[in-house]
């Protein structure tokens, strides 16, 4: 490595708890770092939780901090709205290609005193994103919905901090950022995949078969109202839930693997709800339950002794039940070597989730971390193994280490220096 | 409108919370205002009761979820205290609406807001109650108020009977033996019964009984000015063996040896004394009337008015409590207890020194027998005692812990199973906000 | 020198609702001078904060009252530029008149106002009562990191450590390095050999490794910890070293399952470590494969997710799967059947390494937990397993000349000692907990981190990330003294823990409050005990002044007698 690249940052693609955690300790040992996120906030999927196991923290706590650090650490440069497009390897360096979505407000100028939103005749400048059930950002700022906006600029007109770009309301195109750097570090996490890889499991076919995060944002909502779970459909009481584990995952046909973390997330599901309302009828069928880590194991058996029930089956067939004679999801599964039909209200759909592109190459397993050559770009989190908060955040310590053992000729003197300069 | 309500605010979940339903502009009741703290547990019980007499209507605690404290189990910590400050309330007849503990998430905004709404719509429709009078301490001058119904008690030290044999035997072969360097004991003297240190076995001729007389105070007195690797034995009712040993959790006889030669108490001594408990090492119930026991919030609320209208701020029920050891105190405080004010307004007065006491009282009933005025101090303290023992099962003086520590050492998920919910310590379903009385 | 208010309009938003000269005017109340206010249009801007510097500099106040948005919004920003136009080291207090007052009441000016008012007031009352002007200085951490073990996860620490340019110290009780890797010749998901791991774990030139040493004594002190190590270096006086940092890596220790089964009853009975030694020697040399079974069966979760230890050890389904296929391999007609209450193999390596197992011919059946094994045994030795098989539920014997019991990992066994002189404390069954789940490798003990099998069973790989994590907290600990810890969400004022000497009874209320390890016992001046507060790891909860009966330990910036105080001017009493 040359002296010239020594003052290069790092980028890390992905802004959510491997991303950041990546991105602070590459700060705190003097490395300048690009972080950047695809959506307008930082915290990626943690941040669309409700709460998190085994702590039952809600998922903001104990993770905002991070954000903010994130968000104010000298050495980091934050790029929200940027998905990392490819990464160029010319005889010079590496050049990372970023892809911006437009977004018509600076966000470090909006000071969020909502005269923008007062000024638009047609609601399209709102304080959050409205998909989400929570607000996710760790710093208020306006933001327009593109589907809502006609480019009439009132807003920008009414910004006393000239944070809106009339011109650039209503550009969709995005544009380009090319971002010379040392090296890449991945951390895109994973998605729930649409559509669901097995159909098996009616994904889509009803309102009320629902993916996990859909789930999650379904009862989210449920804390902010009184009264029970009611269903998508109709909004009628539910009064039984099922949690189908593995729905298309660790099947050759669809996705292989096991996505480490739907058990306990499910767990996570079926003791709230029973804590909410104790008469609700909630039950997993799983195929192997897996509770490795710390506190797991514990957390499911309060489930036990709360009342979830438990049946070690994957079902065969997830479909509603035709509506006009009877309301209700059938699940049809094996059972002591025979065939069972139960109707619920709700089904939940937990496992395949899929890991985000990431070009990660020539992991070793064993020592994940270590690739063996210099300048070969890295993964940690999700995106490289399924992995929940606290793996993720382990994982990127040590990706973190071993990548400084590569750019050891990056002094942290000589880095802040060249960062500032 | 100026502010009738008082929120606590952790700076994790609630205070974030808060902001959240700002960002969100919802609208929230006027009336109340929001204090920073870093943590639930934070909050001390006497800027609470403080806060009362100082006009507050209502105090909110708000902090994050069971389990989710930043601080390992700080608002667990909060939750214990604060539920002894709602028993405490409770006893005095105000209003359980006056006191919330909620826990709460960051995320929720919408949360915050209707735990605040619900809060103040709870307390405007309190605001001509008549505990308030009680709160903020606006009582009549001091004059002794008829009606106010005690159980018959002795005053007096008792007449002094000779020590049992057993104890007289066991104290003289200590002595003898080296292993105390003292006895503290009583003797007759020309001015009556009093204490006296017995240094030889001889010397242990002149110790006598005497049903009343309190020593452990006495004890950790003399205690205080012998030098470390003292050892010395109390000859001493049961209560004052508890309140040794609630001395001795306190740290007070570290590098020193004390030793309780206890006597037993009679279920006739018991009644006398309006000691629930004679007990040393496991408890002996003994059934007391207790005045609370068919007063409702009202009566209460005049029982209790009645009580300490009469108050002289004379420091008698501190100066005697055995479990009282603070080298400076509270209640000399200024910032919470501004002086020139008789009768001290209640809470920061009696409830303060209550609830510090709380799991270390013993029930000796020395605060009480020492109050010039008669004060039902014991069902104040009792209460309390009586709320510890049914949250925790504990009693003061009887094992080596604590509740309140142990709450606060109670491990959470990642520390061995939570506590399930409904289980004291934990939220309650749906309903997370833990309202006491 | 008084205190100041400064007033952030937010461009002009907050004059909309709220009416400044009102507030100006309810905050002299009280016949006392006026207090010194000064509105800014926007403070999150270079303008803005040089507006507000300029107008301190006329008037140097004591300390700052200002009432802007919420911290979270735009604190961050602002405090870095005010300390950089100068203001910097005078107590601030940030009060939220705009999240906390001006949104959420809009259609009431006249309240907002009036509570706007009341919170400057409680703000200027915190800081009337503050104790001193300085903020508290930590004592910077001795920049050496020890390390107590020498397993996967303390030789990957040291690893990650020194590259930050520290110094590190590794200490390990055992004459080698290594821990429990010796004992296991190859490792999943690749059957890679341990020897290679540990060739590639070993240790850099300017680690001080310390083989064969113990740790006698370990207290906190300025700047971090005082270490004695015992060892065999030197002439086995003991020696002191300061530290900075510590990192918990002694690894764990697997149960034996005795009392289980009929091991240690009946020939053929073995635990997977012991399983595990015998076809390292049948690798080795293919004549010991003679003693190893042919009909293998492995039972999972022995004294493992039950009530006296009702946690799942992670770590016992790969490595049943890996003997398996080594058995496999040695004896290619041999069976083995494993016995399992659920296969803990998530994610995709383990998936993978499961997959695997079973095409190689490992064969899975699930046991019905509630129903006990019966072991049939023939001439002292084991000859069947009779099981209820939960997916059929049927009855099932399967004939074997081999058991081995997957047992769990328990912590190591100076776990308990070593937590304890650090302040650290341990979950119900023993192992050092971390923050989970953000920050698993930090314990709530500033300078104090975990990794690997004492914190929580996990895997060869598994130790060797959270070690390479862990030396990379550690060394950042103490190579960046100033850095504020990216956790903390408040920073306006470095708020620590006092305790006053002469007010102190030694009651110990405030030790059972703190998380943090930073309340230690201490001999004071009087006769008794009493309570002292380490600086540097005090986080400023304010849990031992909530409990503290005497007013002796407070809270600098955080005062108790403030908060009294403001509140007591809001509510009043009519």
């Amino acid at each position: 490595m040359t002296g010239k690249a020594a003052g290069l940052p790092v980028l890390v693609a992905g802004g959510g708890v491997a991303g950041m955690q990546a991105a602070l300790h590459l700060a705190d040992a003097g490395v300048p770092v690009v972080l950047a996120e695809r959506e307008g906030f930082l915290g990626g999927q943690v941040f669309r939780l409700d709460k998190v196991y085994p702590t039952d923290h809600c998922a903001f706590c104990p993770v905002w901090p991070k954000a903010r650090a994130c968000r104010s650490h000298p050495l980091i440069r934050l790029r929200l709205k940027a998905r990392l497009e490819t990464v160029e390897e010319d005889g010079e360096g590496t050049v990372a290609v970023l892809r911006v979505a437009p977004d018509a407000v600076d966000a470090d100028r909006c000071v969020f005193c909502g005269r923008c939103m007062a000024a638009c005749p047609r609601g399209a400048v709102v304080g959050r994103p409205d998909d989400i059930p929570h607000d996710p950002s760790t710093a208020p700022r306006a933001i327009v919905l593109d589907d809502l906006c006609d480019g009439c600029g009132a807003c920008a007109a009414a910004c006393p901090a000239s944070a809106i770009e009339k011109s650039a309301l209503g550009r969709r195109e995005p544009s380009f950022e090319r971002i010379p750097v040392r090296t890449v570090v991945h951390a895109t996490g994973f998605r729930e995949p649409v559509p669901h890889p097995a159909p098996e499991f009616g994904a889509g076919t009803h309102p009320d078969i629902l993916t996990a995060m859909a789930f999650e944002k379904l009862t989210a909502e449920f804390a902010k109202g009184d009264g029970p779970l009611r269903c998508p459909s109709d909004g009628r009481p539910a009064k039984s839930v099922a949690f189908v584990q593995c729905a298309g995952a660790r099947d050759m046909r669809h996705i292989p693997h096991c996505s480490a973390v739907c058990c306990m997330h499910a767990s996570k599901h079926a003791r709230w709800l029973k804590r909410r309302d104790p008469s609700l009828d909630v039950a997993i069928y799983h195929t192997d339950l897996r509770t490795p880590g710390k506190g797991q194991e514990a957390y499911m058996r309060a489930a036990r002794a709360e009342g979830v029930r438990f049946f070690h089956a994957r079902p065969g067939l997830v479909a509603p039940l035709d509506q006009q004679r009877a309301k209700g999801v059938l699940l049809r599964h094996e059972a002591a070597e025979k065939v069972a039909s139960t109707v619920v209200d709700l089904v939940v759909l937990n496992g395949g989730l899929a890991c985000n592109p990431s070009t990660v190459d020539g992991a070793t397993p064993g020592n994940g971390t270590d690739s063996g050559r210099p300048g070969i770009s890295r993964a940690c989190g999700f995106c490289r193994e399924p992995a929940d908060i606290a793996r993720s955040v382990i994982q990127a310590g040590a990706v973190v280490a071993a990548l400084l053992q590569e750019l050891a000729d990056c002094v942290p003197g000589d880095a802040m220096e060249a960062s500032r300069g | 409108m100026s502010a009738v309500a008082v929120c606590f605010v952790c700076q994790w979940c609630a205070q974030i919370g808060a902001e959240r339903a700002g960002r969100d502009r919802l609208q929230l009741p006027g009336g109340f205002v929001m204090v920073p703290v870093p943590c639930a547990g934070a909050v001390p019980v006497d800027v609470v009761l403080r806060a009362f007499a100082d006009g507050a209507e209502g105090v909110a605690v708000l902090g994050c979820h069971l389990g989710g404290c930043h601080h390992n189990q700080g608002n667990r910590g909060a939750s214990v205290r604060l539920a002894l400050l709602g028993a405490t309330l409770a006893t005095l007849g105000v209003h359980p609406h006056r006191l919330l503990v909620s826990f709460g998430s960051a995320h929720e905004g919408h949360q915050f807001a209707s735990v605040v709404e619900g809060f103040m719509t709870r307390l405007g429709a309190l605001s001509q109650g008549a505990d308030l009078a009680l709160l903020r301490g606006r009582l009549e001058g001091a004059a002794l108020a008829p009606g106010c119904d005690l159980p018959p008690r002795e005053p007096e030290a008792g007449a002094p009977s000779p020590l049992p044999a057993d104890i007289l035997e066991e104290a003289r072969r200590l002595l003898a033996s080296g292993e105390v360097g003292h006895v503290l004991g009583l003797a007759v003297t020309d001015g009556g019964v009093l204490p006296e240190v017995f240094s030889t076995p001889q010397e242990l001729e002149r110790a006598v009984a005497a049903s009343k007389y309190p020593l452990a105070k006495t004890f950790w007195r003399f205690m205080g000015g012998m030098p470390q690797g003292t050892s010395a034995a109390l000859v001493c009712r049961p209560c004052d063996a508890r309140a040794v040993r609630e001395q001795t959790k306190m740290a007070q006889y570290e590098g020193q040896t004390v030793r309780c030669l206890t006597l037993g108490c009679s279920e006739e001594d018991a009644h006398k004394c309006g000691c629930a408990n004679p007990g040393v090492d496991a408890p002996s119930y003994v059934a007391l009337p207790d005045p609370l026991a068919d007063l409702d919030p009202a009566g209460r609320i005049a029982f209790w008015r009645d009580s300490f209208q009469r108050c002289i701020k004379c420091y008698g029920c501190r100066n005697v409590c055995p479990v009282c050891i603070c080298p400076s105190c509270r209640l000399e405080d200024e910032t919470f207890v501004p002086p020139g004010i008789l009768p001290p307004p209640p809470l920061p007065w009696h409830a303060c020194r209550a609830l510090h006491v709380a799991d270390r009282c013993v029930g000796c009933g020395a605060c009480q027998d020492a109050c010039p005025s008669g004060l039902p101090l014991l069902a104040l303290h009792g209460s309390l005692s009586g709320h510890l023992h049914r949250e925790s099962a504990y009693i003061a003086g009887m094992g080596m812990t604590s509740p309140i520590a142990a709450a606060m050492a109670a491990q959470g998920p990642c520390g061995g199973p939570p506590p399930a919910w409904g289980e004291p310590g934990g939220a309650r379903g749906a309903d997370r906000e833990v309202r006491h009385g | 020198m008084a205190d100041a208010v400064v007033l952030c309009t937010c461009c002009g938003a907050m004059e909309e609702i709220f009416d400044m000269a009102a507030i100006e005017e309810r905050l002299k109340g009280g016949g006392s001078a006026p207090v010194p206010m000064c509105v800014v249009p926007r403070l999150c801007s270079r303008e803005g904060a040089r507006l507000a510097a300029d107008r301190m500099r006329q008037l140097p106040p004591g300390g700052l009252v200002i009432g802007a948005c919420a911290f979270s919004a735009r604190g961050d920003a602002v405090m870095g530029m005010l300390a950089e136009e100068g203001v910097r080291d005078i107590p601030v207090h940030w009060a939220d008149l705009r999240e906390g007052c001006a949104f959420v009441h809009p259609g009431d000016a006249k309240g907002a106002t009036m509570k706007a008012a009341d919170i400057l007031a409680m703000g200027l009352a915190d800081l009337g009562r503050a104790d001193g002007g300085a903020p508290v200085l930590r004592t910077p951490p001795h920049r050496r990191v020890l390390i107590l073990g020498g397993g996967p996860a303390g030789l990957a620490a040291a690893r990650a450590a020194l590259q930050r340019g520290v110094d590190v110290t590794l200490v390990e009780k055992r004459p080698a390095i290594g821990g429990m890797l010796p004992m296991l010749r190859k490792l999943f998901p690749d059957m890679g050999s341990s020897s290679d791991m540990l060739a590639r774990l070993d240790l850099p030139a300017g680690v001080d490794l310390r083989t064969a040493t113990a740790v006698s004594e370990l207290r906190p002190a300025l700047g971090g910890f005082t270490v004695t190590l015992k060892g065999v270096k030197g002439d086995g006086k003991p020696e002191e070293l300061s530290v900075g940092a510590v990192i918990l890596a002694m690894g764990g220790q697997p149960v034996l399952p005795k009392g289980r089964l009929r091991y240690g009853e009946l020939a053929g009975i073995a635990s997977q470590m012991e399983l595990e030694t015998r076809l390292a020697k049948a690798e080795r040399n293919p004549d010991d494969a003679a003693s190893l079974p042919r009909k293998a069966v492995f039972v999972q979760c022995v004294a493992a997710r039950e009530d006296d230890r009702p946690y799942c050890s992670a770590v016992c389904c790969p490595a049943a799967l890996k003997n398996g296929m080594r058995l496999l391999e040695c004896v290619p007609d041999a069976e083995v059947t494993v016995l399992h209450r659920n296969v803990c193999m998530p994610g995709r390596e383990l998936e993978s390494f499961y997959r695997l197992a079973r095409e190689r011919g490992v064969r899975m059946r699930p046991m019905d937990p509630e129903v006990p094994l019966e072991i049939l045994e023939e001439d002292g030795k084991v000859s069947g397993v009779r099981m209820q098989d939960a997916s059929s539920g049927e009855t099932v014997t399967l004939p074997c000349d081999g058991l081995a019991c997957s047992t769990p990992v328990a912590p190591a066994p100076d776990a308990a000692k070593l937590a304890a002189m650090l302040g650290v404390r341990l979950d119900d069954m023993g192992f050092v907990c971390g923050e989970e789940p953000a920050r698993p490798l930090e314990t709530p003990v500033r300078g104090v981190f975990c990794c690997g099998s004492v914190r929580w069973p996990c895997t060869v790989a598994q130790a060797v990330e959270e070690g390479a994590a862990a030396g990379l907290l550690a060394a950042t600990h103490v190579a960046e003294p100033s850095a504020t810890p990216s956790w903390r969400p408040l920073n306006v004022a470095h708020a620590t823990a006092t305790i006053l000497d002469r007010d102190c009874s030694g009651c110990g209320r405030c030790l059972a409050a703190c998380p943090h390890g930073a309340c230690v016992p201490d001999r004071g001046s009087g006769p008794r005990r009493t309570v002292a507060v380490l600086a540097d790891r005090c986080e400023g909860c304010g849990g031992c002044a909530a409990v503290c009966p005497t007013g002796a330990a407070r809270i600098a910036f955080r005062p108790v007698a403030g908060v009294v105080e403001g509140l007591r001017r809001v509510l009043e009493v009519a």
